[in-house]
Formats: C-alpha cells, structure tokens, sequence
C-alpha cells in the first residue's frame, strides 16, 4: 500500500463522494442501502444511479477512503454475496475535514448574508 | 414482468461498462438497478429513473473505459467514444438536411410501433389496474362443457370464498347499464354491482372517501351507496372534493357517494368500463327491472342457476393457477349434488371450476379477434420501420461514398478499421436516438388519430389508458437499437472497405456500391407495394361492404332507443308508453311511418332456440337459435319488407291463445325446405307454440357480411313481456328531422326516459364495416408514407447513380451519342431495380395476403384487381421518381462534367 496521503488532497469532494461517505459513516451498508441512504438523506432530490456509484466506490477504496467489508450479522435473510462496503480511519478524517471546510464556507456565507442591509428603492 | 423487464435492461447497461469493471460490481450493479426501479412507484418515476440510468451508463461506462487502458491501447480499443459522440454531432450538424430527412423517415417508423405497442401494453399486458395484477385470476364456473368461462353463482360464490385457503380472497361483480338522477339530470351509465370485499381483494384504495366494503354486504337494500369512477367525478362536479357526501337518485331512492376510485381503476374488464359501484346487497333496489325484480331476490342469493357473478380471486403467492383450480373443484364437490350439475346433464367431461389470469380474462370475449387484428398492426408498422431502414441505409451508403475521403485521411492517419466502424455506427447511433425521441411525438399523434376507432370487442381506443410508460420506452429504446443495427451496419462496413491509394489520388469512389442501393431500391419498392396492396384490398372491401345489397333501404330510416324497465315501468306502462309514442309520432309531419322494435337491422340482437315437431330438414330434428325481434304492427311497412306470404300482426291479443309468428325465408327454410310454412307451428325453448302466419324476405340482420340469419318476429305485445329495450323506428325523406322531431315527442311523454343511441340506420352501416374501416385507414396512412419514402429513396440512388457517371455521360455525349439514349442507359437501370422490387412484392403479397382474409368481406384476398391498382401506383411512382434525374443526365453538358472531376 502506498504511504497515506495528505487528507486535504481529497478536498473538496463531489456531492456523490460526499454523500456515499456519510452514508457508510456510522454502518457498512451494501449498494442499495447507500442509494437509499443517500435518497433519504438528501430529501429525495439525489438519486445515485448505479454507475456513479460504483465508479465512486472503486475510486474511493483505491484511495483508501472505503473497505469492504463482510456481511453484519444482523443481515440475516439477506445474501450473503451481497458486498458491504464501510469508512476508513483516513475516510473518517476526510470527511471531518470536508465538513469542516463546508461549515466554515456556511458561517461566511452567514456572515456576508446579515451584513447585508436591505436596499432602499 | 416488468421487473424480468428492468433486469435484462439492467445488463445490457452493465454490457458498457469495460470488463474488469463489469466483473467486479455488474452483479452488484444489476441488483441495485432492480431495487431502485422497483422502489419507483408511478410509471413516470420509472420513466425518469430509466432515462437517467441511461445516461448515467453512457457517462459512467465511457469514463471507465477511457481510464482503463494505457495510452498504448488506445488506438484500437474502445477508448475515445466521447470523443467519436462530438466528432459525430459536428459531422451530422453540417448536414442538417440530410439529417432532417433520416431523423423523419425513422421518426416516422419508430412512431408507428411505439405507438402499436402502446396498444398492445395497454390491452394484453397491463390491462387492469389493481395491485399485483399478476397474482389475481378471474374464476370461472362451466355452465356447460361448451361454456366453460361462466360466471358463478351467489351461494358457489360464497362456497369458494368461505373454503379457499389457496386464495386471499374471493369477490364478486356484476355489471348493468343503470339508470341515474345525478348533476347531469337523468342519464344512463354502466354500474358495477359488487361485493364488500371487491376493493380490498382487488387492492384498490379510494382516490376520497371510501369504497363499498365488508360493512354494506349486510341485510338487502340496508345500504344506498355508491362509488363514483374518477371520470364520473370529474365529469359530474368538474373536480370538486366536496362531491363526497352528496346523493344522487337511483330508482327514485337517494344513494350517498360515499368516494371515487382511483384513477387509473377502470373495473376488471376492457369494453363497458364501470362509471359507478354499489353494493351487491342493494341488487334488487338499483331499478334493473324485470331481471332483478325485487320478489326475485331472495331466489336470486339461494340459487344456483343462474352463474351471473363475474368472480376474481387473489392467488397467495407461490400457488399455481391449477393447484387454485383444483382447491375450488373439491370445494364444489362438497356442495350438494343438485346445486353443482352441469346444464344439459353432460357427464363430467370437463372440471366446472377453473381460473385464468385477469390479464387475459379482461378482454376474453373477443380475444382471438383482438389477437388478429393486433397482428395486423403490427405487421402493417414493422413493414413501415424496415421500409425506413432501407431508406436510410440507402442515404448512409451515398453520404458514406461522399466522405470516402475524410475517412480515408483518417485510415491513413491510423485508424483501425474497427475504429471507423464504430465511428459511423456511433453516428446511426445519434440518428436513430434522435429518432426515437421526435418518434415519440409521432407515436401520440398516431394514437390519437387512432382515437376514433374501436377495437374488435367495442373496446373504444379513446378509453384506453395508453401511457408511454416505462415498458412502452423501453421498447421504443429497443426498437431504436435494433433500427440503428439494422441501417446502420451494412453502410459502416462498406465505408471502411476503401482502397486507399485511389482515394489519395483523388478519384471518386467506384461503381462497386450500385448493386446493394439497387438492391435496397428493390426491397423498398417491394415493400411499399406490399403496403399497397393491402390498402387496396382493404378499400376495395369497404366498397364491396358499403355497396352490400342488405336488403331493404335502410337511408330513410332512423331509430331511437328506450329502456323502459330501467325506469321502473311495467308492462301495462310500457304498452301504454309505446302506444302513445305510435300516437303522437304520426301526427308530426316530418315522420312518415312508425314502428317499434326489439332489433332494428345493423346492430347486435338476441338469438333464442326454436323447434319445429314436423321439421323436414335433417338440423331441423334439433334446435335451430333464431334471431328474435319483436315488432309492432307497421313494422314491415316502416323498414320497407314486402310480405312474401301470408300476412302482417294486425292487432294481436297480448294474451290470448292465439300465439302468431311471422318468419324471415331464411328461417323457414332450415325448418320445411322448400315446402309452405304457413299454418305450422314452432316451439320456443322447445315449449310455448306459435303459429307460422307470414313470410318475409331475408334482409342482413347484425352485420353486411350476415349470412341468411334465420330471423322470427312476434307481436310487441309480446316480447314487451320479455322486457329487452325497445328502438322507435321512423321513416322519412329528411330522416334527421324527423329523429328531431321523434325525441321531441318522446321527451313530452317522459322526461325522465333517457333517449338512448339516436341514429340514422343508414350510418350504421360504416359503423358494422368498422374492421375495414379501420384497417383501410391504417393501411392507407402507412401505404402513402411508404409510397413518398420508397419514391425519394429511388430518386435519390438514381440521382446519385448519375452524378457518379458524370464523367463517362459527357464524354459519350461529347462523342456524339442521342440524349435519348442516355437517358434510356439511366433509366434501364432503375426500372430493373423497380421491376425486380415489383415482382417481390407481388409474391410475397400473394404468399401474405390470405392472412388478411378474416377482414376482408366481398372481395378474395388474392384479388387480381387490387393487386393490378396497387403494382400500378407503384410502378408511376417509381418511374416518375427516376424519369427527373435520368432527363438530367441526358442533358449533361460534356464541358462542365469534364471540369468539376
């Protein structure tokens, strides 16, 4: 394996690669749930279609950001051949970064916003 | 289906994608595709998921594919197909005419199937909307061993809804035009008398309010409610929500609508769509009249007789239809053996009880027609898309001689062969897609031209619901695939196959090329003539049908209908009704005779079994079914029908002993032979005896292609006994006027009567030739498109045919040759082309046409006539097409030709 690299490197992540990490961020889902996932958690308005995701996934385990890993017990009536893919430390890291850099971006956004003064006509 | 559909679609996605890639997640990948369609609920989420699963495809499989190979490997592989999609766009962009033409010309082809398709997705594959359509059967309870698809009856209903454990459910309808007091005033709908569980077997939930459940199959007549269809709600309140709750009056009783149906619910059946429910248990209080008079009622429940129940069940997942069927026979069995023998005392040769998915159960009656006539259109568009493909082909090839020497450069440049080739299929690629699409706008056009017409079994095409929805794309998707392929290869490979030093030297291209356009010439020609003459036929077999001699003169005459018993009259009414509207008719000027009827000629009738004790005739020993139609005193008179012998009804007794009939020649005939039939009796259902007192000419009775319909007539009096809905029937010079004047007065005896199918007996006669009618429409439509593609496709080879031998007519015209001459050496080539085209396509129309020979009336489907008209066409056209470019060619002027090579 290569030597890891710097996470700012990644930064900033696409909305694809942004949303397929917060959805395997607390559990290893396979690729439906992460289409789900991402469904939900973006009130619907993102549908990842199959394509993207994968080629995200393949890229993202490239750059160890994402494992695969076995099935969780818990998915028992599913089938096992079903691939299960979870965060790494480093994908950990880059994700805290990524939502750091976002916050930060949001709190000057906020900033130029209320400074603001209405216009008088 | 549609999710076997979803998975195959899913691997020809996954098919893009490059191999290592494909071997690592397509498993993968076609699974989430399948979940994520089948968690799209409405057909246009699953339209919109398809068309972005495309494209995402396309992106995606293009970008793995640009990554996985070395910069080595890119000169063969299939790296750079992005960069092919834009070198094409620009290519066919400098080129908006052609493209314009190509795009239309497949448009054209595409349109014409998706939109057949549409019609096939909408009758045979989702013909009902409920939930799981897959898993509910229609059930079935033989009435004979020849009516083995009969409906149940109430206590064999409850037998197999009580005892089943294979099924989730039984539920019963029945369905009866019904006579309503609502928003529009009185008129006359379709009802569906149906089960508590009906909606909750069906899986159907209401669009507001509620619909008929479990709660109102209590005690009979407990419950007035109804549901009201999604269109009945729009038409009645134009939408409004507070429509629920209000009443209408239904044989002077108030019904509560108590919730509309969904949408897209449209009952279980394809032709009499219901416009409103209720309750089984409010049967005898709904005013059908005589057939569910209330006194019946109790009978109605208790009985076995009657298998008048239309049953659905819901299969449990994982039983088989005949492990179902087999349940429900042993169900039977457990029922009394009175309540369960078969009519006619046959032996058990047949199992009574079956079932058949409710897809094909929705339009079972007329099926097979259905099935044939489906058929036709199809072959009809599949004969127009290869007819395009040809065209396009044809265009390709000269466009692709007319780049020879771009693509030259690029081979000299290095590109493999393969390359070239996908090049210009990338290209046919773009067409055929941007074909598809604008075909999409064509294929609703064409529905709706279509929208006027009938499906055999009156199922009316404007009633259908026919979406593109996903399985209608994804055909469309298919089609353009194929189309592409098909047009497409042929050229590709040709233009790939150059020799490269000529090219540099700058020559045109060879002749090499003239004996595929010739050829494809041919095929169009033959193809388009196939079309033809299967408009000809079907014209000259509207002609042969409107021409059809039916026997009396039916333009005078017009006739209105009445269902007196769906207003609740009884006889006495009903006679004193018929009497009135006799008095107050021939009063009006514009009338000049009157009658009624229970059948006026040109529509469906009722046949009833009759029996001669001294019948001659060998089929005679048995029952003979005669059409049966009672008529007033004035009838004949009024239709035009001379007595041949005996005499008229004049004013028989409605009761008395004294029964009469008077027969159609026709019947007689199968009765006694040639023998005098006055004075004999004949026993209907082989019981009650009439008197035979007249004979009439037999006229056409349902339809022109009507063989010698054996018809018996009995004094209204009578048959008003029968309570089947009677036609008044006037005859005038101004037949239309006088119909005005005829609903005039019926309105002044009663508003309340609805006035039911007003018409000119005359027009029906367009409306029995419907089959032709519309398959001249459709042929006519197809054949013209074919006859303009076919004629700019030989234009257009002879054209370019021409233009490659500019050289050689100069220099013979410089060395002294005729202008005529040249211009016969052009034209010989082509008419060669035409006539071969002309000669395949007479064989395979003399090969096919006998397939049309169900449609066709009055004519052979080999008909010599048709055949000459249509190869005649033809050979105008296509000689006109050809006879511009060749008279060009002979004026070719030696020095500009000389120059420009």
């Amino acid at each position: 394996m290569p030597a890891p690299r710097d996470p700012d490197t990644f930064l900033p992540l696409n909305t694809d690669t942004l949303m397929i990490l917060l959805a395997v961020a607390n559990e290893a889902r396979h690729g439906y749930g992460i289409i789900r996932d991402v469904e939900e958690r973006s009130e619907g308005s993102i549908l990842l279609q199959t394509g993207a995701l994968y080629r995200n996934l393949k890229r993202l385990r490239l750059d160890g950001l994402v494992a695969e890993v076995q099935a969780p017990p818990t998915d028992a009536t599913d089938d096992a051949r079903r691939r299960y893919y979870t965060i790494t430390k480093l994908g950990t890291t880059v994700l805290d970064a990524e939502v750091q850099r976002m916050a930060m971006l949001v709190r000057a956004a906020k900033v130029v916003a209320a400074g603001r003064k209405p216009r008088l006509a | 289906v549609s999710h076997r559909v979803a998975r195959a679609f899913a691997r020809v996605l996954v098919a893009m994608y490059p191999r290592e890639f494909r071997e690592e997640f397509g498993a993968s990948m076609v699974r989430d595709f399948c979940e994520t369609f089948a968690s799209r609920r409405t057909a246009f989420d699953r339209a919109r998921f398809i068309a972005a699963a495309i494209v995402d495809a396309v992106r995606s499989a293009a970008a793995e594919r640009a990554a996985s190979h070395t910069p080595a490997e890119r000169g063969s592989s299939m790296y750079g197909v992005t960069e092919d999609i834009r070198f094409g766009a620009r290519a066919l962009l400098r080129r908006p005419g052609f493209v314009a033409a190509v795009v239309l010309t497949l448009a054209l082809g595409i349109g014409a199937n998706t939109a057949v398709f549409s019609l096939v997705d909408a009758v045979f594959l989702r013909p009902v909307a409920v939930t799981e359509p897959e898993r509910v059967v229609a059930i079935f309870h033989a009435l004979s061993a020849n009516a083995p698809n009969s409906g149940l009856s109430y206590p064999v209903y409850r037998a197999m809804r009580d005892g089943s454990q294979t099924l989730d459910g039984v539920a019963v309808a029945m369905s009866h035009p019904i006579n309503v007091a609502g928003p529009a005033g009185n008129e006359l709908l379709n009802s569906g008398v149906v089960s508590g569980n009906y909606f909750s077997v069906l899986g159907i939930t209401p669009f507001a309010g509620r619909l008929v459940s479990e709660s109102d199959d209590g005690a009979h007549g407990a419950s007035p409610v109804i549901v009201i269809s999604h269109r009945l709600w729009r038409r009645w309140s134009n939408a409004d929500p507070n429509m629920v709750g209000k009443t209408v009056k239904i044989a002077n009783r108030a019904f509560t609508i108590v919730g509309v149906a969904p949408p897209a619910f449209r009952g279980t059946e394809l032709a009499d769509v219901a416009d409103l429910w209720a309750p089984v248990s409010m049967l005898t209080s709904l005013g059908f009249g005589g057939l569910y008079a209330p006194e019946m009622d109790a009978e109605l429940f208790r009985t076995t007789a009657f298998h008048w129940l239309d049953a659905v069940g819901r299969v449990k997942p994982g039983v088989t239809h005949d492990v179902v069927a087999g349940e429900l026979n042993r169900l039977l069995k457990r029922l009394p053996p009175t309540e369960r023998r078969l009519l006619n005392e046959e032996p058990a040769a047949i199992d009574p009880m079956s079932v058949m998915p409710i897809t094909r159960s929705a339009a079972l009656r007329d099926r097979d027609s259905l099935v044939r006539f489906v058929r036709l259109m199809f072959g009809v568009v599949a004969l127009t898309l290869l007819l395009a493909c040809a065209n396009v082909a044809n265009l390709l090839l000269v466009r692709s001689s007319e780049r020879a020497q771009e693509l030259g450069v690029r081979a000299a440049l290095g590109a493999g062969r393969s390359r070239i080739v996908r090049q210009l299929l990338i290209e046919s690629a773009m067409l055929a897609a941007v074909g598809a699409v604008v075909g999409l706008g064509v294929a609703i056009g064409t529905v709706r031209t279509l929208a006027a017409f009938q499906l055999p079994g009156s199922i009316a095409l404007a009633e259908l619901d026919l979406a593109l929805d996903a399985r209608v794309l994804m055909f469309t998707a298919l089609v353009a695939v194929g189309t592409a392929l098909a047009f497409g290869l042929l050229p590709a490979f040709r233009a790939s196959r150059f020799d490269l030093a000529a090219l540099l030297r700058n020559e045109r291209a060879s002749r090499g090329g003239a004996a595929i356009r010739n050829t494809l010439v041919a095929m169009q020609v033959a193809l388009a003539l196939v079309l033809l003459i299967g408009a000809t036929l079907f014209t000259r077999s509207l002609r042969a049908g409107l021409a059809t001699d039916i026997g009396f003169d039916a333009r005078p005459l017009a006739a209105v209908d009445v269902d007196l018993r769906l207003h609740g009259y009884d006889r006495a009414r009903m006679l004193a009704y018929y009497a009135e509207a006799e008095r107050r008719l021939r009063a009006r000027p514009e009338i000049e005779r009157v009658a009624l009827a229970t059948h006026v000629p040109l529509s469906r009738g009722v046949q009833l079994p009759f029996k001669a004790k001294d019948a001659v005739t060998a089929e005679g020993k048995r029952n003979i079914r005669f059409l049966v139609n009672g008529v007033s005193d004035d009838y004949f008179t009024a239709i035009g029908l001379p007595i041949v012998q005996g005499r008229v009804f004049s004013n028989e007794a409605a009761d008395g002993p004294n029964r009469v009939i008077i027969l159609n020649e026709a019947a007689a005939k199968r009765f006694w032979g040639s023998a005098s039939p006055i004075g004999r009796s004949v026993n209907l259902f082989g019981g009650e005896a009439f008197t035979v007192v007249g004979i009439v000419p037999t006229t056409k009775s349902e339809t022109v292609t009507d063989e010698a319909v054996p018809t018996a007539f009995l004094p209204l009096v009578r048959q008003a006994g029968f309570g089947n809905p009677a036609s008044i029937v006037v005859r005038s010079a101004a037949p239309a006027a006088a119909l005005r004047a005829a609903q005039q007065e019926l309105r002044a005896i009663d508003r309340g009567i609805s006035l039911r199918r007003p018409r000119l007996v005359g027009n029906q006669i367009d409306d029995v030739l419907m089959p032709q009618r519309f398959g001249t429409r459709l042929f006519a439509i197809f054949s013209l498109i074919a006859l303009v593609v076919a004629s700019i496709g030989v234009h257009g080879v002879v054209s370019y045919g021409v233009s490659l031998r500019r050289r050689e007519l100069g220099i013979r015209i410089a060395l002294g040759a005729q202008s005529s001459h040249i211009y016969w050496t052009v034209l010989r080539a082509s008419l060669i082309a035409v006539a071969i085209g002309c000669g395949v396509g007479v064989a395979v129309g003399v090969v096919g046409s006998p397939a049309l020979a169900v449609f066709l009336y009055g004519i052979r489907p080999l008909d010599g006539a048709a055949f000459g008209i249509a190869a005649l066409a033809l050979a105008v056209a296509a000689v006109g097409a050809t006879v511009v470019p060749a008279r060009r060619a002979s004026r070719t002027d030696p020095v500009t030709s000389m120059r420009t090579e």
